[in-house]
């Protein structure tokens, strides 16, 4: 009876760091394809899905439809990443580029402060989402199993776009050598700029997904940002299946720390980080500088 | 060259007696303004020692900012210790977690770097909130009453601006000290060329590794004048938005040498407190300037002056006065 117990709540805890992982993983992924190919470090992305977020929230508000609230938020923060890419081309390297997009994100965040005010908010999954599914032993709530799907969805897309494309050969041939890729013929500045753009579309995604997950206010955008450098810098920076995989670590130890250790889940996270950089300075699954 | 040296030289004189008489002819509230550009030129100068002269930009020098706060706050408000214990424990505390950081972001280089230590404070604002047994969460410490040295307290904002100056001053003539030492120069080299260094038989991590300990040590020290000046710790003294007040005091300014830190906070203070008594959303206002200083002045104030050459047109001036002809 108690080991019975015992094994359902296990269970929990693992499918709930499962889909946080899942979660994490999607917001993850717009940060690690924009770095790795632009070696930029995009400090706007946590700005940038709060935006996505709050577009979603407005427009659910005004149609009621969750769906075109994910659109319209995906689309949005799509422009806004290709906006971005233009401010960011205006300087050279990619320390101040990255420098810039740290302004950027705190014009965002204090423009969404301004626009949407300071209250946290979420977004309304429709009901047929949420219901709660019957896993034989244990109840788990459905919306949480759809992010993880669209999780595994967003990865296998980009690991076909990556691997399986005469783009995503481009994309990486560009990230070994950019002056190479572009001498071939290719215009490597129309593809870093698809690039950018569909790091955004991730961004957006994550955030009315995410959203409609946790709820989101101010602050939201720095602990989305905090995530994000932590899961891409533990998996290896610029490594897709290295961010999978260490979103998923981070996503389990989140919720079993939780649970178990409450309130020392900071220390966790960090202790996870610190311990994996000490014997891998270059991530779990990152090349060698 | 002589005579741009003596140049420099009154320059300095005369900056030092209006430095140092501006309480009797500035109102209190630039006097505070300036305390707090002075702490912030500190912090900015800590950041150009690793940025500009260690090729490190590192993002989490308001943690070594804030945890020698935090132990301020620990010291005096939790244990209620005297400030004369609480001092050196709160420099010894950021020495230990510039250590700390400095182990694990050292092997770093260039954009990673940034990103390991911008990870570290992002990491290091999450205890400060959640550890709240400890650091009292989002609240923080507030209320801390600035001590007396020698009888004399610092409560009154003139002999805090007085104690500012001096310890920023201090400061920047040891980083002076050590920027010009032979530390200092093999500190430049691996910067230009770490494998021409190695070459040398210098330890290239280790002099990277005593530089970081050597700015955050510096940063923690900003941080007692913080808790000073502002009475109160928060985790926000880690956030983001403090990180890029540093960042643009520094690139303002100009990060090639100690001396646009100081310039830069300045101007910084400048525009925030302008911004700030205008709108409630200054922020967007230090955001979008910011944006503008790195797409526009790249070097900074300071490093842009330098381009033009001052030697040059010094001379030309002297020459049309037939003062340079012996």
């Amino acid at each position: 009876m108690l080991n019975n117990i015992h094994l359902d709540q296990i269970l929990i805890q693992l499918l709930n760091g499962l889909t946080y992982g899942g979660l994490l993983f999607v917001i993850a992924s717009g940060f690690t394809l924009i770095f790795g190919l632009m070696r930029v470090v995009n400090m706007s992305h946590g700005a940038l899905y709060l935006f996505g977020a709050y577009i979603g929230y407005t427009f659910q508000k005004q149609t009621g439809n969750w769906l075109f609230a994910i659109i319209a938020g995906t689309i949005a923060v799509g422009i806004m990443s290709f906006l971005l890419y233009w401010l960011v081309q205006l300087v050279k390297g990619d320390l101040p580029q990255t420098l810039l997009t740290l302004g950027i994100a705190l014009l965002i965040s204090d423009l969404c402060l301004w626009i949407w005010g300071g209250l946290p908010i979420t977004l309304n999954a429709p009901p047929q989402l949420k219901t709660l599914l019957n896993l034989g032993i244990i109840q788990f709530p459905g919306f949480r199993l759809f992010v993880l799907l669209v999780a595994i969805l967003v990865g296998l897309f980009l690991w076909i776009i990556l691997y399986r494309t005469q783009f995503g050969r481009i994309i990486r041939a560009g990230v070994d050598n950019r002056e190479m890729v572009s001498a071939l013929g290719i215009n490597i500045d129309l593809i870093f700029m698809l690039v950018f753009i569909l790091g955004g579309i991730l961004i957006g995604l994550s955030g009315t997904i995410g959203g409609s997950y946790l709820a989101f206010g101010p602050g939201t955008d720095f602990n989305i940002l905090t995530y994000a450098l932590v899961v891409v810098v533990i998996g290896g920076m610029g490594s897709l299946s290295g961010s999978a995989v260490s979103a998923i670590l981070i996503g389990l130890i989140d919720s079993f720390g939780r649970t178990y250790i409450a309130s020392a889940s900071i220390f966790l996270l960090s202790g996870t980080l610190i311990i994996i950089l000490a014997f891998r300075p270059q991530g779990l699954f990152g090349r060698p500088q | 060259m002589k005579r741009l040296q003596f140049i420099k030289f009154s320059l300095l004189i005369l900056g030092t007696i209006l430095v140092f008489t501006a309480p009797s002819w500035l109102p209190e509230y630039y006097i505070q303004l300036s305390s707090r550009s002075l702490i912030l030129s500190l912090t900015a100068m800590t950041f150009i020692l690793l940025a500009g002269y260690g090729g490190m930009i590192s993002l989490a020098q308001m943690s070594f900012f804030a945890i020698s706060g935090y132990l301020i706050g620990i010291c005096v408000m939790t244990k209620g210790w005297s400030f004369s214990l609480a001092i050196p424990i709160a420099i010894i505390g950021a020495i230990l977690l510039s250590a700390v950081f400095g182990l694990v972001a050292i092997r770093a280089r260039g954009t990673y770097f940034l990103m390991i230590t911008l990870a570290l404070s992002q990491v290091s604002y999450g205890i400060a909130m959640q550890w709240a047994r400890v650091t009292r969460g989002s609240e923080g410490f507030s209320g801390i009453i600035r001590p007396s040295i020698f009888n004399w307290s610092l409560i009154q904002p003139i002999p805090l601006y007085y104690v500012t100056i001096i310890t920023v001053f201090i400061c920047y003539v040891l980083m002076r000290m050590i920027v010009n030492s032979i530390f200092g120069l093999v500190i430049q080299g691996i910067r230009d060329n770490p494998e021409r260094i190695a070459a040398l038989g210098y330890n290239v991590q280790l002099h990277r590794y005593i530089i970081l300990i050597i700015s955050g040590m510096f940063a923690g020290i900003a941080g007692i004048l913080g808790v000073f000046y502002y009475g109160s710790v928060s985790p926000s003294t880690t956030a983001l938005s403090q990180t890029i007040l540093v960042v643009m005091a520094a690139i303002s300014g100009g990060v090639s040498r100690l001396e646009g830190g100081i310039l830069g906070a300045f101007i910084t203070i400048l525009i925030w407190s302008i911004a700030s008594q205008h709108t409630q959303h200054y922020m967007t206002v230090i955001g979008f300037i910011f944006a503008l200083i790195i797409i526009f002045l790249p070097k900074g104030i300071l490093g842009s002056i330098l381009e033009l050459n001052i030697s040059k047109i010094i001379n030309i001036k002297f020459l049309h006065n037939n003062w340079g002809k012996k």
